[in-house]
């Protein structure tokens, strides 16, 4: 019997719509991006992009870039361990190789030997899952730059190619073949590291110990 | 005194379990047999012994201390133990021994994925390196000969490649130069590894040292799947492994047969390969090269079909031994229709041969094509005998089942340009199927079932990899379906189909189960299971197709 009385029900939706529209209308609005600390009587929630911008929370996957080595080369080897990981198959990779150092290589490429030809994601397929970041074992794929994957009108658009990818500080790692050795070849010294050698000054070597705590 | 009679087996048990083997197994198969497993490296059943790898010690109930189970022949009443503490504590030792210097090079080998060294490190070791200080650094990639590049640091000295050269290829182009830490293996200065069995140290080589320059950084092995096939290099039919991914073979490994060709194969049919994917015909082409134009599978049958009975008078039919028997059959019983008594034989030209596998006839499938032949009541003739007819104006229009021919391409194309009508069907293309008119897309032995007959009469079944690229079908189904708008009785729709009326013509063959023979792949490749779908972004489900049968 109240239910079909409907009218004051629907005076207080309308009392509610109309109390919503003022306050948003009259009332100052904050502009804090975190949508829970805003203060104010402007009840609008709706973030204005792109005036406003919301900061991505703590750990949030960016778009994919490959690390570039000191001499702006990729650090990637053409392993395929991000192809082989990625669940949404959007990886394509074609390695090839290095000439050798008699062959008229720089020293760097000459360590190397192995390097992508072609790197592409196909951002459309990406599941921004991280998998491929897991499992890179050069620490050459990053999702690090806090960005996503701009638009683009033609599907083509979205298959990032090294040109695109390749962006970003390089990173060096102390496990860097090219930091131990100059080429390829077998090195003067035969079996011994800089660091290991009596005629060089001696390197400091962090070298952990075992021993029982007290 | 007269000898005692030598016993016929003796019995041992292995991690307690009792197993009997003829005298003189070693340890190493003795336990295969019991059904438990002891790694090793160095130890290869078709090489003599090193036992320098030390990862097969074993605990043995006559021996105080652990012996190397590849280098110790079964006793009476022995124990084996395989999984005892002692035991493993030496594996574990050992391999913590032969990855002291190891590079972690996995990302970058080509080994990765079917490596020993990364099985056996995660079956029996899993311990992160006690090593400080620096690794002994070697020559990481030396160009050994025209096949193989070495990387002397993943070298674990287990010497497989240097006895492999030394015994099988009988050729010593491998050494092991230097001491201790400085030990490595090696060719000779200004003597490059160009033997033509190179390759199979690749094969042999557990880790990543040696590797194929040819194959190398082209795939990941976890990519490929490995299917049982024939090299179709020459007549010996060596049996291999085509290692396939996505409809392209990318490479061959021999796969074991005792009677053919044990564990190996040459560099030559190993290389054979790339023909597979080189230039092949993937549409059916009415008119010649210049003139042609695309046809579909019912257009191309029809206009054969039509120009053949025209031109059946003065027919000369060229069959090709690299076909297999199904093809030669369906190909055979189809110039018989047209009223032929002969028939021409064209194929590879001979080749060099050696006292080892390889064979001066460098065609799959002669001994086959002679059995068919013969059964039909052809007369075989050479192909200088179909030039001189066709010079001669006897023979004005051809049919060939695969087109290879014994002279160059370009000259058998100058001469077979002066016929009225050329039918050919041809996996390849080359100047001579540039001049046919009605031009066929073939399946190779990797696209479809079939079987080749060896020089020594050996039937050997291959089995379909992935469908043929295009619209190529094997000649069989060309010939058949020309046959059946003929209106003949030869109708086949598989070539199981085939074989069992070639089983009823032809005597050598009747024997034969075709069904039976079919290769399965016996070993799991490397410890890693194949993946249900592809990796590098090509459509998934595709890699690991198979014809439903």
């Amino acid at each position: 019997m109240r239910e079909k009385l409907y009218l004051p029900e629907l005076i207080k939706g309308l009392a509610v719509t109309t109390r919503h529209f003022l306050a948003n209308l009259f009332r100052g609005r904050d502009t804090n991006p975190e949508i829970l600390d805003r203060k104010g009587g402007n009840l609008m929630s709706t973030v204005s992009y792109p005036e406003e911008k919301k900061p991505y929370a703590v750990g949030y996957r960016g778009l994919h870039r490959l690390v570039p080595r000191e001499d702006g080369r990729p650090r990637c080897v053409a392993c395929y361990m991000c192809a082989t990981a990625c669940p949404a198959q959007c990886i394509y990779i074609e390695a090839g190789e290095y000439p050798t150092a008699p062959d008229g290589a720089d020293a760097a490429s000459a360590v190397i030997e192995k390097y992508p030809v072609k790197f592409i994601i196909d951002e459309l397929r990406c599941v921004v899952c991280g998998l491929c970041v897991e499992a890179c074992p050069k620490d050459a794929i990053r999702m690090d730059t806090g960005t996503h994957a701009p638009p683009a009108y033609e599907r083509p658009g979205f298959l990032w190619g090294i040109d695109r990818l390749l962006t970003g500080p390089a990173v060096a790692h102390p496990s860097d073949p090219w930091l131990k050795r100059p080429d390829s070849a077998q090195p003067a010294h035969g079996h011994k590291e800089a660091h290991m050698r009596i005629a060089h000054a001696p390197t400091p070597v962090e070298i952990t110990r075992f021993d029982k705590k007290d | 005194m007269a000898d005692a009679p030598k016993p016929t087996s003796v019995k041992l048990t292995v991690d307690g379990k009792p197993v009997e083997v003829k005298p003189g197994t070693n340890l190493i198969e003795a336990a295969k047999q019991a059904g438990a497993q002891i790694p090793y490296y160095c130890y290869h059943p078709r090489l003599t012994i090193a036992a320098n790898c030390r990862m097969c010690l074993v605990e043995v109930s006559n021996a105080p201390k652990l012996v190397p189970g590849c280098q110790t022949p079964v006793a009476e009443n022995l124990a084996v133990q395989t999984r005892s503490a002692r035991v493993k504590d030496a594996q574990r030792a050992v391999l913590e021994f032969l990855l002291l210097n190891h590079p972690v090079d996995c990302s970058i080998c080509d080994q990765a994925g079917e490596c020993k060294l990364e099985d056996y490190y995660m079956m029996y070791d899993f311990k992160p390196s006690r090593l400080e200080g620096g690794k002994v650094l070697k020559n990481k990639r030396k160009v050994l000969g025209p096949l193989v590049v070495i990387d002397q640091e993943r070298c674990i000295l287990c010497t497989r490649c240097v006895r492999f050269m030394e015994e099988v290829a009988q050729d010593r182009q491998l050494g092991v130069f230097g001491r201790g830490s400085h030990e490595v293996v090696d060719i000779f200065p200004n003597k490059p590894l160009d033997s033509n069995y190179a390759g199979n140290t690749v094969d042999i080589c557990p880790v990543g040292a040696l590797l194929s320059r040819d194959f190398r950084f082209k795939a990941r092995s976890w990519f490929l799947s490995a299917t049982p096939s024939v090299c179709t290099g020459c007549s010996r039919g060596c049996n291999t492994y085509a290692d396939w991914f996505n409809g392209v073979t990318y490479r061959y490994r021999p796969r074991e047969n005792e009677a053919v060709n044990k564990s190996w194969m040459c560099d030559q049919g190993r290389l054979s390969y790339k023909s597979l994917n080189a230039d092949r015909v993937e549409d059916a082409r009415l008119g010649k090269k210049a003139e042609g134009k695309t046809a579909v599978f019912e257009q191309a049958v029809a206009s054969a079909a039509e120009k053949l009975k025209v031109g059946a008078a003065n027919l000369g039919f060229l069959a090709s031994p690299v076909a297999s028997v199904e093809d030669l059959l369906a190909g055979f019983a189809l110039a018989k229709q047209l009223g032929l008594k002969t028939v021409f034989v064209g194929g590879r030209a001979d080749g060099a041969s050696d006292k080892i596998l390889m064979q001066a006839d460098k065609n799959p499938n002669r001994t086959g094509l002679t059995q068919i032949a013969k059964a039909n009541g052809f007369e075989v003739k050479p192909f200088s005998a179909l030039v001189d007819d066709i010079n001669g104006g006897k023979v004005r229009s051809v049919y060939a089942v695969g087109g290879e021919v014994p002279v160059g391409a370009r000259d058998a194309g100058v001469v077979f340009s002066k016929l009225e009508l050329f039918v050919a069907s041809a996996t390849n293309h080359s100047e001579l199927t540039d001049e046919a008119h009605v031009l066929l897309p073939a399946a190779t032995h990797v696209e479809d079932h079939g079987t080749f007959v060896n020089f020594e009469g050996r039937a050997q079944r291959f089995v379909k990899c992935y469908p043929a690229p295009g619209n190529a079908k094997p000649h069989w189904q060309w010939a058949s379906a020309i046959s059946r708008t003929l209106g003949g009785e030869a109708a086949f729709k598989t070539a199981a189909e085939v074989f069992a009326a070639l089983s009823t013509i032809v005597p050598e063959l009747k024997d034969f189960d075709w069904q039976k023979a079919q290769p399965r792949a016996t070993a799991r490749k490397g410890s890693l299971h194949p993946l249900s779908a592809g990796g590098d972004g090509r459509p998934a489900g595709y890699r690991e197709w198979m014809e439903a049968r």
